[in-house]
């Protein structure tokens, strides 16, 4: 016969065995549980031949006791039929009470092959990410249109509201963000051209980079982050407490209620918006030519005029008007996606920015190819 | 007299210059269910927020578990919440882990008992809440009385000898809310453990309240049982327990 004892915790246990019996008795509660585990696991090994464990002056058992000694038969190396018995009333009934031992349900083999669960997954991907997608864009804009005509079934003030949000609260950052963009681009530009001595082509160079692509990919990228980031918190916040039933119980369509305005907003105001970054970029490198490569500002601004094409100047406000449907579109479409909470809020969100950033830069490519 | 795990002896507490609590002193015996009620605004809710410890003065007139709760250090209430368990209003289950995952998370945090048992204990503790095929939902995914049986489920999941629960009824249909009682009291009774219950609930309050405390006017208005409370010399109590 031997006796160990848990001297590790404050609330001690014995462990004895005799040929078939293990008798533990003391505290067999949370406190020392994951002690006795250990302790328990070695004795069975040195032990096989244990048929019986028997529970005798328990001064305390819980729940994780009783669920310790079960996992420990169960596990027991010589995966043998072991008893679990109580001398004490009390002892037994701790073990009927917390006893309960469930078996999961063991995951069944799928059926389904490699090139199948592929296929499945494609074949999902395709309808809850890309159809869905494509609804919802052919649903907003259909809206879109439609609300020019149409007040009813939408709050008053909403369309100046979003313009003021995504449009005019924007200025405070696309228009320094834009004049430093100018500045560098003409800068880096400056030392290069400056070796050939066609310092007059800095012009052309930061005016049409400006106005045909980094005014309007600057815009769209800084609205993403800042506008396209909100309204997918602002949808699936919505989504979450179910305000978005609420508003479709009141037979009132979400996506002309929520969504539409903020379309509007972005529409009409980002064109401006997407301008006065062309402006800042532009006098940014206005400032570069001026210092770096001695053209003066009427030299810069004749210089301009020449290079310019109207052209030029519709492309970008055109990229702006995709760029911002975009935006606002991905922003949307994250937000009706949203599941589980407030984990669900923050995953969307970023989704719904790195998303809406990838396909402004593809549309800007597929753009700079089509009106190259 | 039964052993008292909570004591309050005259306790103030104030606002601003709104004093919500005057005078108020109340136990709560060892193995019964105690529920607290009184008006919104009568400060049940500032007494729960003091027997859990959770303002940063805390007056020298509460005990829990024989411990004073003015006296602790932060060492010695993480030990006095591990024997606690506290049932929130609407479940307060992490919307970004399972109800498995939530119930064995205090557990996971506060025991080194190994991922197996702790996995056993959490479906034994969903099979006494009858939850048994929740272990992989998620809360969004529960309905409101499931909801609340999970949070139980991971009030009691460290064997408290004392739980907590605010307003565990809100919200619930009747038939819902008689099972979580019919619950509540097999938990009491199997496990002996001791339960404060903040409710407005009449018919809840009849069938599981062993003593009731119920608060006026910054003070305890009533102490003791349904059917003393019938009869009480207070007029606002009395009026509660009759007219509903």
């Amino acid at each position: 016969m031997s006796t160990k004892a848990g001297t590790k915790t404050q609330a001690e246990y014995d462990i004895r065995n005799t040929s078939d019996t293990m008798i533990i008795s003391g505290h067999l509660n949370l406190k020392n549980t994951a002690l006795l585990y250990s302790d328990l696991s070695i004795r069975l090994s040195e032990y096989p031949e244990t048929g019986k464990i028997v529970l005798k002056d328990i001064k305390a058992l819980d729940s994780s006791a009783v669920q310790m000694l079960l996992q420990v038969i169960e596990e027991n190396p010589a995966h043998r039929h072991i008893d679990l018995l109580a001398d004490e009333k009390e002892a037994q009934e701790k073990i009927a009470l917390f006893g309960y031992n469930d078996k999961p349900d063991i995951e069944k083999e799928s059926d389904t092959g490699f090139f199948e669960k592929i296929g499945q997954q494609v074949h999902d991907y395709w309808r809850n990410s890309v159809v869905a997608f494509l609804f919802l864009t052919a649903d907003i804009m259909y809206w879109t249109v439609v609300d020019i005509f149409r007040k009813d079934g939408q709050r008053k003030g909403t369309f100046v509201q979003q313009a003021i949000q995504i449009g005019v609260n924007s200025v405070y950052i696309v228009a320094p963000l834009s004049f430093i963009i100018g500045l560098v681009l003409a800068l880096q530009s400056a030392a290069q051209i400056r070796n050939f001595g066609a310092n007059i082509f800095i012009v052309d160079l930061t005016v049409i980079a400006m106005m045909r692509e980094m005014g309007p990919l600057i815009t769209a990228i800084i609205l993403a982050g800042r506008s396209g980031s909100a309204i997918a918190a602002e949808i699936s916040t919505m989504k979450v407490t179910s305000e978005l039933d609420a508003l479709e119980t009141m037979a009132l369509n979400p996506v002309r209620f929520v969504t539409v305005p903020k379309m509007h907003g972005g529409l009409v105001t980002v064109p401006f918006l997407t301008i006065l970054a062309d402006v800042m970029g532009i006098i940014g490198g206005l400032l570069v030519a001026y210092t770096y490569l001695d053209i003066t500002p009427t030299v810069f601004i004749n210089r301009m005029g020449d290079a310019l094409k109207n052209r030029d100047i519709i492309i970008g406000i055109f990229k702006s008007l995709v760029f911002i449907s975009i935006v606002v579109l991905t922003g949307s479409f994250f937000g009706f996606q949203v599941k589980r909470g407030a984990e669900g809020v923050g995953k969307m969100t970023t989704k719904a920015v790195v998303v809406a950033i990838t396909l402004v830069i593809i549309a800007d490519s597929i753009l700079g190819l089509i009106f190259y | 007299m039964d052993e008292a795990l909570v004591n309050v002896a005259h306790l103030e507490a104030s606002f601003g210059d709104h004093k919500v609590l005057e005078d108020v002193s109340f136990t709560v015996e060892k193995g019964g269910i105690t529920v607290l009620l009184g008006a919104s605004g009568s400060g049940k809710t500032t007494i729960l927020k003091h027997l859990l410890g959770l303002y940063d003065n805390q007056p020298d007139k509460i005990s829990v578990l024989g411990q004073d709760m003015g006296q602790l250090d932060e060492d010695l209430k993480k030990e006095l919440y591990l024997k606690m368990g506290v049932f929130y209003q609407n479940g307060a289950l992490i919307s970004s882990m399972t109800v498995g995952e939530n119930i064995a998370l205090p557990l996971q945090q506060h025991t080194k008992i190994s991922e197996k048992i702790i996995e056993r204990m959490v479906r034994l503790k969903l099979h006494m809440v009858n939850l048994d095929d929740s272990f992989d939902l998620y809360p969004s995914e529960l309905s409101g009385g499931m909801l609340k049986r999970a949070a139980l489920a991971r009030a009691i999941i460290m064997d408290p000898p004392l739980v907590f629960c605010d307003e565990p009824g809100a919200g619930l249909d009747p038939v819902t809310l008689a099972s979580l009682d019919e619950l509540i009291l097999s938990l009491n009774h199997q496990l002996g453990i001791t339960f404060l219950i903040v409710t407005h609930e009449l018919a809840s309050i009849q069938r599981i309240a062993d003593k009731i405390v119920f608060l006026a006017d910054g003070k305890v208005a009533f102490e003791g049982d349904f059917n003393a409370a019938k009869k009480a010399e207070h007029q606002g109590v009395r009026d509660f327990f009759n007219t509903h």
